[in-house]
């Protein structure tokens, strides 16, 4: 056990990110366990400690008896300061033993941007980077969305999980503690892991590059391994295992309440969208379950707020029903309900208004283009028509903040699409004063956020070229100067972070190196604007002989063997192909509930259903 | 409407949660163990809770204190027990009192608070600056504020400082502390190491909290006593 000096707490900032100690936190004597799982997450406590996926992991494996599951996060600057100084080693925030005595280390993917943290917890917990360097101590396992093009981190991880991991993490260590009791390998552990639908090994396979730096093939080292590695989904959501007690932390967190994930999966298909892809398909819960599942939730946290997740939330077949039953069950108790960010139509207005009885706070709206050439492009299916209408309600019933999501440097964006995005604002403030002044509230606000688009993996723009940061500036500035009305605020995010997301979303086993490089360089926190240091990123390139604007920059060929194509993300190839060349249309694709799109979903199930759990005769044309 | 007084402590780790922190683990302890808790009217109902005095992160205490109220009368070791099954560890009820309404808040009417501090120093040097410190009229030091810094006379703040040397140094301090200004035990040491005092570690406890009533009191015999009406 790692014993911090109560000095040190005393000078860092937010002690309790380092205390453990929380309500519901698992408490074992790891002397009785023959599997101990470190599940990191490679930010900050507040942050981790937000995001359900690791909860639900965390709560899952500690259901077994075998297994002790504790809690591992990036120490701010600050206290990773005190520990180099004080030669202090990474500790889990359970027992406070150091993480390289476990038997795994996980870490989620949830942004490319935390690549160099992962490092930097590798560092601090004195693991080496590197797979073939590890000859003893814990394996080192990823997931989520990034899993999905593993190749960047092929050089550290032992092995992935692509897709859902519920099912196949507890296959994954029912292998282990049989091989830890055999006097086998740690390569036989990793043969016997590849067999199991989800798993990826990167060392077991080699890659051959062209001339021009493109794939020219790769290839399994042995007979046996997998050829194409599958991603794993749960199919029932309602017999899924979900927590009935999350941590509860001791001080505030990002997401501070309860989160209860609604249905997995998205129908829209959305082109720039990458969990509308690998997510398929749509899963739902029931009513029923969700509202049994919120009642222990409550019980057990002590928590005000309920947030309903999922991708798209009014698309739940049964929202309607959901978001009543949950408010009447829970006024009496004041535990309100929230909902996160929205598609727009009407409907999705009368539904907030009836959670937010009270407290009018922003509303926010992600028309994610300007013009209506460009939402068909992307096949966003909503129309100026329908923001105005959503608003012009929100607008009457008391709302006067509005925030709008956009995306710039889409594929085959013009100025004036970029031009589109000023005028949707502009009439979003008309449509609040052609309402009679009695009929509204004093004080509109409306602010445009842009985001630079990223091309990702199992998207149709996953061939595409990214904007310059040149170009992206040039478009955030020509916006900014289109904007005339004193209602409206422009914020923006730095094109340099995105610039190098694209590069890592899109990257192969070349890059390892240089994250290795940029991490020496003094490169962590790559999502905090403020630690972002995109010079020693640049250096670390040049340094490593390679180019980041072949990844960033480059427009691939519809033939081009891709780093991610060995993996099956249940979408096919042939599908993305085909929206893309839709996009170049401007032609739109239908929601598939309303009727079968093809996207090879079905053929990935083998015979089983897409919805699975929801309810048919609710879903509407909305 | 009910209300009562809680007297709780926060030791061990916990005593590194901020006051906010403390209100919602407070706040959500009461909801885990079903208490009937009083809200605020109006479009944004806050849970009828108030902390006595924050306490800064890193000090511990034997002794804070909470005003709460509860939709209907329950039983006071009840609450106690049932509030403890639901705390962090380290974080503890130690007392609750039904009050009478009429009652002033704790809040309102806290007068001192009473510290503990062990410390890592030289004793002789620390007897001197304590000496001087008692012999003075005045103490002006600069506190910083919201809006900057200021020099204020902590001297009239200090009611009580004892030292003794046992199983290591330790030094109790009688301080102001009520709405009319309350002098953090912090800024005692920094005042301590400004007289030359090289103060290696430090470790404070608060040990209570009082009313003044000719003398004073603890914050719980007053309101058990009820001392006030």
């Amino acid at each position: 056990m790692v014993v911090i000096p109560e000095h040190i707490l005393k000078k860092v900032q937010k002690p309790a990110r380092y205390i453990g100690n929380e309500i519901n936190a698992c408490i074992k004597n790891p002397k009785d366990v023959k599997v101990r799982f470190a599940m990191c997450f490679p930010d900050i406590y507040e942050v981790g400690m937000s995001h359900l996926g690791i909860k639900i992991l965390y709560h899952l494996l500690n259901e077994r008896e075998d297994t002790y599951c504790e809690r591992v996060f990036a120490p701010w600057i600050d206290m990773e300061e005190e520990m180099r100084k004080n030669n202090i080693p990474l500790f889990a925030l359970e027992t406070k033993d150091p993480i390289k005595e476990f038997d795994f280390v996980g870490f989620t993917l949830q942004y490319e941007m935390s690549y160099t943290n992962v490092l930097n917890i590798l560092d601090l917990a004195g693991i080496p980077f590197l797979s073939k360097d590890r000859h003893d101590g814990p394996f080192i396992v990823f997931g989520g969305p990034c899993a999905f093009n593993p190749e960047p981190l092929a050089d550290i991880a032992d092995f992935f999980v692509i897709g859902e991991a519920e099912e196949v993490l507890m296959e994954i260590i029912d292998l282990y503690v049989k091989w830890k009791d055999s006097k086998k390998t740690r390569i036989e552990f990793l043969e016997s892991i590849s067999k199991i639908q989800g798993v990826y090994v990167p060392q077991f396979y080699e890659v051959e590059y062209k001339e021009d730096g493109t794939i020219k093939q790769r290839r399994p080292k042995k007979q046996g391994y997998p050829e194409v590695v599958k991603k794993r989904i749960i199919k029932d959501l309602n017999k899924s295992y979900y927590p009935d007690a999350f941590i509860v932390p001791l001080t505030e967190i990002v997401h501070d309440r309860i989160m209860l994930e609604t249905f997995r999966g998205c129908t829209r298909g959305c082109r720039f969208c990458q969990a509308g892809m690998i997510y398929r398909p749509v899963r739902e819960r029931t009513t029923n379950k969700l509202i049994e599942m919120a009642e222990k939730l409550v019980n057990n946290t002590g928590y005000d707020e309920i947030s309903l997740t999922s991708l798209s939330i009014c698309d739940y077949s049964d929202i309607q029903n959901l978001v009543m039953s949950l408010i009447s069950r829970f006024e009496k108790e004041k535990v309100g309900l929230s909902l996160p960010s929205l598609r727009i139509d009407s409907f999705s207005v009368d539904l907030i208004n009836e959670i937010q009885k009270v407290r009018k706070t922003g509303l926010t709206f992600a028309p994610e283009a300007g013009s209506q050439r460009m939402r068909d492009i992307i096949n966003k299916g909503v129309t100026e028509e329908d923001l105005i209408k959503s608003v012009t309600a929100a607008f009457k019933s008391g709302w006067t903040t509005i925030k709008l999501y956009f995306m710039i440097g889409l594929p085959f964006e013009t100025m004036e699409d970029v031009e589109g995005i000023a005028k949707l604002a502009q009439s979003v403030v008309d449509a609040y004063f052609n309402i009679p002044k009695q009929d509204r509230a004093k004080g509109l606000s409306v602010t445009i956020s842009t985001s630079s688009f990223v091309p990702k993996p199992f998207t149709p723009f996953q061939w595409e070229s990214q904007d310059t940061i040149e170009v992206l500036k040039e478009k955030q500035k020509f916006l900014k100067s289109k904007i005339k009305s004193k209602y409206i605020n422009y914020n923006y995010h730095e094109s340099y972070i995105s610039f190098l997301e694209a590069v890592f979303s899109r990257g192969d086993r070349r890059l390892t190196p240089v994250l290795i490089k940029a991490w020496e360089k003094g490169c962590k926190f790559d999502g905090w604007q403020e630690h972002f240091k995109f010079d020693k990123w640049m250096e670390a390139f040049k340094e490593c002989g390679i180019d980041p604007k072949f990844y960033a920059y480059r427009k691939r060929e519809l033939d081009e063997i891709l780093p991610w194509d060995f993996i099956d993300a249940g979408v096919s190839k042939d599908y993305l192909i085909k929206e893309y060349n839709k996009a170049k249309e401007g032609a739109l694709t239908r929601d598939c509930r309303l009727g079968c799109t093809a996207c090879g979903i079905t053929k990935y199930l083998e015979g089983g259903a897409c919805f699975n759990g929801a309810i048919f005769n609710k879903v509407s044309k909305n | 409407m009910v209300r009562y007084l809680i007297k709780f402590q926060k030791t061990d780790l916990i005593k590194f949660l901020s006051h906010l922190d403390t209100m919602r683990t407070l706040y959500r302890a009461m909801k885990r163990a079903n208490l009937p808790i009083t809200y605020s009217k109006g479009f944004n109902p806050h849970p009828s809770i108030s902390i006595t005095s924050p306490l800064s992160v890193g000090i511990a205490s034997l002794g804070e204190y909470a005003d709460v109220e509860f939709d209907k009368e329950l039983d006071e070791d009840f609450i106690k027990y049932s509030l403890n099954k639901n705390l962090p560890l380290g974080m503890k009820i130690l007392d609750c009192i039904k009050v009478n309404s009429k009652m002033p808040s704790s809040m309102s009417i806290v007068e001192a608070a009473r510290y503990e501090i062990s410390l890592k120093c030289d004793l002789e040097s620390l007897k001197n600056a304590v000496d001087k410190i008692k012999k003075q009229d005045n103490l002006f030091v600069l506190k910083r504020t919201k809006t900057g810094e200021k020099e204020v006379n902590i001297k009239p703040m200090i009611y009580d400082i004892k030292l003794r040397d046992d199983k290591g140094i330790k030094m109790e301090v009688v301080l102001q502390n009520s709405n009319k200004g309350s002098l953090n035990p912090e800024l005692l040491l920094n005042t301590l190491r400004n007289y030359g005092v090289d103060i290696k570690e430090e470790n404070i406890t608060r040990i209570d909290m009082y009313v003044r009533k000719d003398k004073l009191i603890e914050l719980d015999k007053f309101y058990k006593n009820n001392l006030g009406c």
